[in-house]
């Protein structure tokens, strides 16, 4: 008898992680083969945009870390009503 | 045929006061018939100002209306009919008619054509945000909404002083024009409406009220709001560079809390400052195209944030919390709601085939054509941003952990129905926005789905989320735990309350001391005046009575004296 597989765990992480492949692909592609006119600037450039996208996550990323570090305040549960306390 | 200048705005109002006294199963039509009644009162009118009347010498114009004011107009009543709808979910007479009374003010200040009245018409959508937020059911929303009515009132005495002094210059300048941020008139109503729409410093009214407004009114507080100060800025303030920093602080402000908030509906309002930013930003550029940008780009903002904020509100209304870190099993509770989530928040992420994408590609082509590198640039990482923090952040944890056996709970009907039908209208929009751009006051012929914009669009969206996912995979993103972050209110609701609370204790202090004072300087007093009056009463006696008795009949004859000369 064969034991039924168990449900997934992470339910819609790899189906996300194929869009943003297949967007990045395709985006990609379609700059680097199309001749495009000359950009104005340099995150314009075929490729510009997809390192921007990078560089702009992991900014957040790292500024979310710092934010939470010095900026995060103890939840007690009672709301913002510790805030007047 | 009969004439009607009545301002669309005042039916919402009117039917706010019929709301009050309706039963339940009225109300959310009346809601939805007054949007509808208020778009055909605007849709049925050319383009020009009403009859204006004088009122004190200063004109009064209650409507004028041109394609600026109708395409905000536009977006602002069917958003108001998508939210009457999700308002059928829930009972809340005083809920129904604060939204309609916000959405009356906001739509009679798009359409007003005098500052007097467009003040007044603000100062009423504000006071009834405040309202709104009072009526949410969720704990501390009555500290919230006395927060917000502060910094309302702060907006309205700035406008008030700011129309006073432009006034002075004359009762013709109280028409609805250009004005200049230099002159001290102008500066104030700048200042105010720089509160209305969010800016920096002043970010923190929205997502605190947005955080604390029931799920319904949280989707009005994103449509009514900070759009009236876009749309103030578009009209009163157009191509002041300021504006273009200004925007750039919101941009930057809001993807930063957009990733760090634990509490989504925080995140939500946090991506709306961003987005509101890049309207703002367009303002201040002011060429044709920037202004046709940022009209559009609020146009779109209003129905994707509703959806957003709706499908935020489901989870809210069943699971108690919206906080990102008790999301797991979502999607086995709620699968409707989680896709449309899911749906909605790529809507609002400027993805292709969705409303925004066709709005920012415009705002993008605008910051071109002046090549500002750093705007383009910054404007350029809204969508990736967002796209990350708010669409597959949101989803990733509402997705997860869906091997947790959990009976299906929905969301009432209504709320996924309003949700659903702001998606459906981003899409269908996105699809094809030759409709929008027909509805912009700039002629405008623009190809959205050109590949060469399209196809870098489609890179930079699936370059952040390869990023987020991975850094999520190797552990590098943040962990979502529940977190409450400080921003700039910490300033006022910690060391300039506690500073507060310090000089009301020091005054009262000093006022009882001074009460204590007077009350032995009173005793005091008396006993001398009585002592005096017991030495008049026995002028037989020796010592200080008798002279008392002596002086104050020279002094009573000196007056007289002095009485008769003159």
């Amino acid at each position: 008898m064969i034991k039924p597989a168990p449900p997934p765990k992470r339910g819609i992480a790899a189906m996300l992680l194929l869009f943003c492949v297949v967007a990045l692909v395709a985006g990609l592609g379609f700059e680097f083969l199309i001749d495009t006119p000359q950009r104005f600037s340099v995150v314009a450039q075929p490729g510009g945009r997809a390192v921007l996208g990078v560089g702009v996550v992991v900014v957040l990323v790292l500024l979310a870390h710092g934010m939470r570090f010095l900026l995060s305040k103890r939840d007690d549960g009672g709301g913002d009503a510790g805030d007047h306390a | 045929m009969l004439a009607i200048t009545l301002n669309p705005g005042f039916v919402c109002i009117l039917a706010a006061l019929i709301v009050l006294a309706a039963p339940r199963v009225a109300r959310a039509p009346v809601m939805a018939i007054s949007a509808v009644v208020a778009l055909w009162l605007m849709l049925d009118r050319d383009f020009g100002a009403a009859a204006a009347a004088a009122q004190m010498g200063v004109p009064v114009v209650l409507l004028d209306l041109d394609a600026l004011n109708r395409i905000f107009g536009i977006a602002m009543l069917i958003a108001l009919i998508i939210i009457a709808m999700a308002s059928s979910a829930r009972r809340s007479r005083s809920e129904d008619a604060a939204i309609l009374l916000m959405a009356g003010g906001a739509v009679s200040a798009l359409f007003v054509g005098d500052l007097i009245s467009f003040v007044g018409a603000a100062a009423l959508a504000g006071l009834a945000s405040a309202w709104v937020v009072f009526a949410s059911p969720l704990a501390n929303a009555e500290r919230s909404g006395v927060r917000l009515l502060i910094w309302q009132g702060i907006e309205g005495l700035l406008f008030l002083v700011g129309v006073a002094f432009h006034l002075s210059a004359g009762a013709a300048s109280s028409i609805f024009t250009q004005l200049d941020v230099r002159a001290i008139g102008g500066g104030f109503i700048f200042a105010a409406l720089l509160i209305r729409a969010g800016a920096p410093l002043a970010h923190v009214w929205l997502k605190d009220a947005i955080g604390h407004a029931s799920p319904v009114g949280a989707a009005a507080l994103s449509v009514f709001s900070s759009m009236l100060g876009v749309y103030a800025l578009a009209r009163l303030f157009p191509a002041e560079p300021i504006l273009i920093f200004i925007g750039m602080g919101m941009i930057v402000v809001g993807l930063a809390y957009s990733m760090a908030e634990d509490d989504a509906r925080r995140v939500a309002a946090s991506a709306l400052t961003a987005q509101t930013g890049v309207c703002v930003a367009l303002i201040g550029l002011g060429s044709p195209l920037a202004m046709a940008a940022a009209e559009g780009h609020a146009f779109t903002t209003i129905f994707a944030f509703t959806a957003v904020q709706l499908a935020l509100g489901t989870i809210l209304g069943k699971r108690g919390t919206a906080h990102v870190s008790a999301f797991e099993g979502v999607s086995r509770a709620m699968p409707l709601s989680a896709t449309l989530l899911l749906i909605a928040g790529l809507a609002a992420t400027a993805t292709p085939l969705f409303a925004s994408y066709t709005t920012i590609a415009i705002a993008l082509e605008a910051m071109a054509q002046w090549e500002l590198q750093w705007a383009w640039a910054l404007i350029a990482c809204v969508p990736a941003g967002l796209f990350a923090a708010l669409c597959l952040r949101l989803s990733l944890a509402a997705f997860d952990g869906v091997a947790v056996k959990t009976p299906i709970e929905e969301a009432p009907f209504p709320m996924l129905l309003g949700g659903a039908l702001a998606v459906f209208f981003c899409f269908s929009i996105g699809v094809a926005p030759t409709w929008l751009y027909g509805l912009l006051p700039t002629t405008l012929e623009f190809a959205p789905f050109a590949i060469d914009r399209l196809a870098p669009h489609l890179a930079l969206l699936g370059a952040a989320g390869v990023t987020l996912i991975a850094l999520r995979a190797f552990k590098l993103a943040p962990v979502e735990r529940a977190v409450r972050l400080r921003d700039v209110d910490a300033l006022y609701r910690g060391p300039l309350a506690g500073a507060g609370r310090w000089l009301g204790v020091v005054m009262l202090r000093i006022y009882g001391a001074a009460q204590t004072m007077a009350e032995r300087q009173a005793v005091w007093a008396g006993r001398v005046v009585m002592r005096w009056v017991r030495a008049c009463d026995q002028p037989y006696r020796a010592g200080m009575g008798g002279a008392v008795q002596f002086g104050a009949l020279l002094a009573l004859a000196a007056i007289a004296l002095i009485w008769r000369f003159i």
